[in-house]
């Protein structure tokens, strides 16, 4: 070959490239009118507007096959047991039915509870249960599941959050198939809002041993196929107890990398993706044949101080470290604005017992009463932190910085993820913090409770054991709202927790995917979601 | 040859253990163990022992070490801590899907670069050896987790010609697996690529100016065999030994591409088992990786002596 055939090979591939390049020029352009649609489709909503399955149901027309897109966190050790500590709870709320649900206002609401009513002094509790329900394999629900579910959960290897919680029932019993009667060793006048979160779902008597692959529940969907790091399947369970669901099945695909969900939803692989990140939110925003919805979720962040450590066993240390913070701004550089600050409380804006509060930074008083502690000359602590969720670093940067303005230094330890939550979080005295949303009786009792798994600021303080039992056992609903206000009052000045703020949850769908309800994930009423033709 | 083969076969058996008792040394000293992954933020100390019992974790880490041997020697790979299923049911199909992947790129970028740098080599400071240059430089110094979402912008987010990640069980049938495995493929070769052209082009230009290719230049033989005949038997020995390099290189950069593209391959089964703490099945993909790295190197020793008339001459005598 002589030297000009070469020159002619390479010019072919070069035009071949540039063609390749300039095709790639005009696309932007064609989307860019279409662009302009979105502000009106939109759904940013802060209400909550859950449509009613029943007279949505879908006419003639086929269902779809909802695609979703999954993170992966136990890399295929997922269970479908609720109580397990590697429980897939993304998956859970189709499978499964609780007892009770979230209103629109987040109130208790039937769901296989038809209703329920206290004793006079809230000690005993009457669930009278629907009685057409039947689960995945055919047997009928019964009175009989429900003990078997609650029993389970209250077993002394139970590994459920809900022991906890739960261990002041006493005695389940069934006078008949429809009827369940919880005995409590002191009164609770909120009980059914406790058997609302997914650790609460309803399992067929005797499956313990093979609930965790069958996900035999009596929710709008079956399980087809599990497999948490490729496709796990559900399909239609047309005999579900509030109507035919909306959608012929569901696949929730596993995708490790969040950017590679957006990349999948963005190219029409995947209709629908859950707790988006802000940044990542700003990338959708313009695309026409997106839905974002954005609203506020009660998934909160913040610090631990353990309450039985120097220099946070003094609560004047403790008020200080709260008072170097501004919220507003640490609210702004972690998450971009998207979320409500929060009042050192952990009950979210959404609960009917959120507790506003106010909490101005004052690095004045916060050096007065260090100096009054003893610490004239600022602190010498370490705040812990890591990478298991987007925004523990940054959160503690931002505290350091701002801490740091008012004259305290603070030093940064950013530890391995692996171990963080065994090795740090509850065991070293400062540490960075977050959960999901739970209802506030919930919370407050995994959260304060001496004794609790989740107590990780060692918290032993007779009076909040004193002022949560007062709370649960006021019938008023009035009333019992304001003992629940005292509590996170006082909870907001004394205890160990730095709660910052309450991240917005953004969810992003496919335009032809209706019905997905402005709520968190692992509430979504699932039967209700319809999937159109393109 | 058949001697250096079973020489090398020992030695592999060598590099086998030594491996894996680094990894095994490296994931015990790493914080947390499979029980702790397991538990994560529900880790009581009671909670703990049960679940290190279950697994067998309570026992010292020398004794399970043996066992794990022991099982080796007899073909059991062990059961996976964290999916507790047995660790070869979830490799091999893994393995048959990195193949994939690995296989084409390989069997395209290995010829291509070698073609793209004599054309670069014999254009020396012309414009495609400038052009080449440059793509391949910039292919080169790309992370190629930036390569692989670029690709993903234009052929997936902008044509919609391909599909971006993998929505597909792992155990899916290779005609279905396919149009996933095109992306990937892609990235893969652009680095392979980048890096073997650069060599191809530095060697056919150092032959060139040879004495033998000169002396045949003289002779007046037409160019192309000058090229074919002289210059490039003695220009592809460091690049065969530098393509070994690469690929096995290529091996490292499948867990980047693989969780870019969610492809269901080694290196994603490979992320989620340190992140388990999975040892049993951590010590077998890097065991299979290691067996792939050796084998790779095998075979470019073998070209190599084949290409090579003085190496074959020496047997021979």
């Amino acid at each position: 070959m002589s030297k000009p055939a070469f020159a002619w090979v390479t010019l072919i591939t070069l035009i071949t490239l540039l063609l390749t390049a300039c095709g790639g020029a005009p696309a932007p352009s064609a989307e860019a009118p279409a662009a302009e649609e979105t502000d009106a489709t939109t759904e940013a909503t802060a209400s909550i507007d859950a449509p009613d399955a029943t007279t949505e149901a879908p006419a003639a027309a086929p269902r779809g096959t909802l695609r979703v897109a999954q993170p992966i966190f136990w890399g295929g050790a997922e269970s479908l047991d609720p109580s397990s500590p590697v429980a897939f709870y993304d998956v859970m709320r189709p499978l499964y039915d609780t007892l009770v649900v979230y209103d629109e206002n987040f109130a208790p609401a039937p769901a296989l509870a038809t209703s329920w009513e206290a004793n006079d002094d809230a000690t005993v509790w009457t669930f009278t249960l629907r009685d057409d329900v039947v689960f995945h394999d055919g047997k009928p629900f019964t009175s009989a599941d429900v003990v078997y579910t609650f029993e389970r959960v209250l077993a002394p290897d139970s590994a459920s959050l809900l022991s906890s919680i739960l261990s002041i029932i006493d005695t389940i019993e069934t006078p008949d198939d429809t009827t369940v009667v919880f005995s409590l060793s002191q009164p609770h006048a909120e009980l059914p809002v406790l058997f609302i979160p997914l650790l609460a779902s309803i399992i067929p008597e005797g499956s313990g041993e093979t609930i965790g692959e069958t996900g035999i529940g009596t929710g709008p969907f079956q399980l087809e196929q599990l497999d948490a790091t490729g496709t796990t399947r559900m399909v239609a369970n047309d005999d579900y107890w509030r109507g035919e669901p909306g959608l012929a099945a569901i696949d929730f695909v596993g995708i490790a990398d969040a950017d590679a969900r957006i990349q999948a939803l963005q190219a029409g692989q995947i209709d629908l993706v859950f707790a988006l990140l802000p940044q990542q939110a700003a990338l959708l925003q313009n695309n026409a044949n997106l839905v974002v919805q954005q609203f506020a979720g009660g998934k909160w962040a913040g610090l631990g101080m353990r309450t039985d450590t120097p220099p946070f066993d003094d609560v004047r240390v403790r008020q200080a470290m709260r008072l170097l913070v501004d919220r507003q701004q640490m609210l702004e550089l972690v998450q971009q604005g998207t979320g409500t600050i929060s009042c050192d409380t952990l009950v979210w804006p959404g609960d009917p017992h959120y507790w506003e509060g106010k909490c101005p930074s004052d690095s004045e008083q916060a050096k007065a009463l260090l100096a009054e502690a003893g610490y004239p000359d600022g602190l010498d602590v370490t705040l812990y932190t890591s990478n298991n969720l987007p925004y523990m670093l940054p959160l503690a940067e931002v505290y350091q910085q701002q801490a740091a303005q008012a004259g305290i230094t603070i030093e940064l330890e950013q530890v391995a993820p692996d171990a963080y939550w065994t090795e740090i979080w509850g065991v070293e005295p400062f540490f960075v913090t977050g959960d999901v949303q739970y209802p506030a009786d919930f919370i407050l009792n995994l959260y304060y409770r001496a004794g609790s798994p989740y107590n990780v600021i060692h918290w032993d303080d007779a009076e909040t054991a004193a002022l949560l039992d007062t709370a649960r056992a006021t019938l008023d609903p009035v009333e019992r709202n304001e003992r629940y206000q005292e509590v996170l009052q006082y909870l907001a000045s004394e205890s160990g927790y730095i709660i910052l703020f309450y991240r917005d949850e953004i969810q992003a769908f496919a335009r032809n995917v209706h019905g997905v309800q402005p709520i968190i994930d692992t509430d979504l009423l699932w039967h209700g979601i319809t999937k159109t033709e393109e | 040859m058949l001697y250096m083969i079973v020489r090398r076969f020992l030695w592999s058996l060598i590099v086998f253990t030594l491996v894996s008792v680094v990894v095994f040394t490296l994931v015990e000293l790493l914080p947390g163990d499979a029980a702790t992954a397991y538990l994560g933020r529900n880790a009581t100390p009671e909670r703990l022992a049960l679940v290190r019992s279950e697994l067998g974790l309570d026992r010292p880490a020398p004794e399970r070490f043996v066992a794990w041997v022991g099982g080796i020697l007899h073909g059991d790979l062990g059961t996976s801590l964290s999916q507790r299923q047995p660790v070869g049911d979830l490799v091999w199909g893994r393995l048959r899907n990195s193949l994939l992947i690995g296989l084409i790129a390989a069997v395209i970028s290995i010829p291509l670069s070698l073609l793209l740098g004599v054309i670069a080599g014999l254009n020396r400071d012309r414009w495609p050896d400038s052009i080449l240059s440059i793509i391949s430089l910039i292919s080169m110094s790309l992370p190629e987790f930036v390569i692989g979402t670029l690709l993903i912008f234009v052929f997936s987010l902008q044509f919609g010609l391909l599909p971006a990640v993998t929505i597909i069980d792992d155990t899916a049938p290779l005609n279905e697996l396919l149009p996933y495995t095109i992306l990937p493929v892609i990235t893969l070769t652009l680095i392979i690529c980048g890096y073997l052209l650069r060599i191809m082009r530095t060697s056919i230009i150092d032959a060139l100016r040879s004495e033998h290719v000169q002396m045949a230049e003289l002779k007046g033989l037409p160019a192309l065999r000058v090229v074919l005949w002289h210059a490039l038997p003695g220009a592809l020995l460091p690049a065969v030994t530098a393509s070994a390099l690469v690929l096995a290189y290529m091996i490292g950069n499948l867990v980047v591409i693989e969780a870019v593209f969610n492809y269901p391959g080694l290196g994603t089964l490979a992320l989620n088992a340190i992140q388990d703490r999975d040892l049993p099945l951590v010590q077998a993909i890097v065991l299979v990786l290691a067996g792939c790295y050796l084998l790779i190197n095998l075979l470019a020793d073998i070209i190599t002596f084949m290409l090579n008339p003085r190496l074959r001459t020496l047997r021979a005598g």
